[in-house]
């Protein structure tokens, strides 16, 4: 059970959270290649280390953040709200 | 104890982000983290989101008055009276019974006296508000009332067979 530290609500328990994958990604535009558009969405990065992901609070304040998790230890270095750009450490 | 509050009157109000802070002045809403006022009483949910909850003001009257308060603020609010259940739990022992199906400390010192916070109890989510030391009221999708009732009548059941069966000497 991880215990994320929500922007708004505080530390919870894990299970009132949804991860939503990659945070950060940017939509191309309508006129890229098919190359470009298949990359947007089939193929992310998968660190062994510290990866920045979205999360939403859904059994809490229903708000998006991000978060610096490391993929092998789940230890989560960071927490910063939607919008905000990752510490420069992790980015 | 626990039983079911009837008949209150519970509004959902969500603002529009950009008008945030003139909102919460207007209508005094409560902070994070917080109920606040009476009639209505402001429970917190997120940054833009609250509940209106009385049990003396008509659902509509509530209504009404956000639209006169907030006029020119982009603002959503709709009487959700009868989409939740409430219930009240009063005693030495709802902390402790609540606690068993939450992640969230409700020790007095950690959830004390108009807090306010939406989590999850029982596998459901709730909204759970202290408006006295030994009072809780849970708010709760009213199809789900049946299911909350029934677990806190066997949590309390399980916590108090558990006390007596706890040696005294």
């Amino acid at each position: 059970m991880l215990r994320i530290a929500c922007p708004h609500c505080g530390t919870r328990d894990e299970v009132e959270f949804r991860c939503g994958g990659d945070a950060h990604i940017e939509r191309p535009g309508s006129e890229v290649s098919d190359a470009v558009w298949a990359d947007y969405l089939f193929n992310h990065d998968n660190p062994k280390g510290v990866i920045l992901e979205r999360w939403c609070h859904v059994f809490g304040c229903g708000q998006w953040f991000n978060v610096a998790r490391d993929t092998l230890t789940h230890e989560i270095h960071a927490v910063y709200r939607m919008g905000e750009p990752a510490p420069e450490r992790y980015r | 104890m626990a039983e079911r509050i009837e008949n209150r009157s519970i509004v959902s109000l969500k603002i529009f982000r950009s008008s945030l802070d003139p909102a919460r002045q207007r209508l005094q809403l409560a902070g994070s983290l917080q109920a606040s006022g009476s009639d209505p009483q402001s429970l917190w949910l997120g940054p833009d989101r609250w509940l209106l909850v009385s049990d003396t003001m008509a659902p509509d009257v509530i209504v009404d008055s956000c639209k006169k308060t907030l006029v020119g603020i982009t603002h959503n609010a709709v009487d959700y009276s009868a989409g939740l259940a409430v219930f009240r739990l009063t005693g030495p022992a709802a902390r402790q019974i609540l606690a068993t199906g939450t992640g969230v400390d409700l020790r007095p010192t950690k959830f004390p006296t108009n807090r306010c916070c939406r989590t999850k109890l029982a596998q459901v989510a709730v909204v759970i508000v202290a408006t006295a030391p030994q009072v809780l009221e849970v708010y709760v999708d009213r199809s789900l009332a049946t299911y909350l009732a029934d677990w806190i009548a066997e949590s309390s059941s399980i916590y108090f067979s558990y006390l007596s069966e706890v040696p005294t000497t």
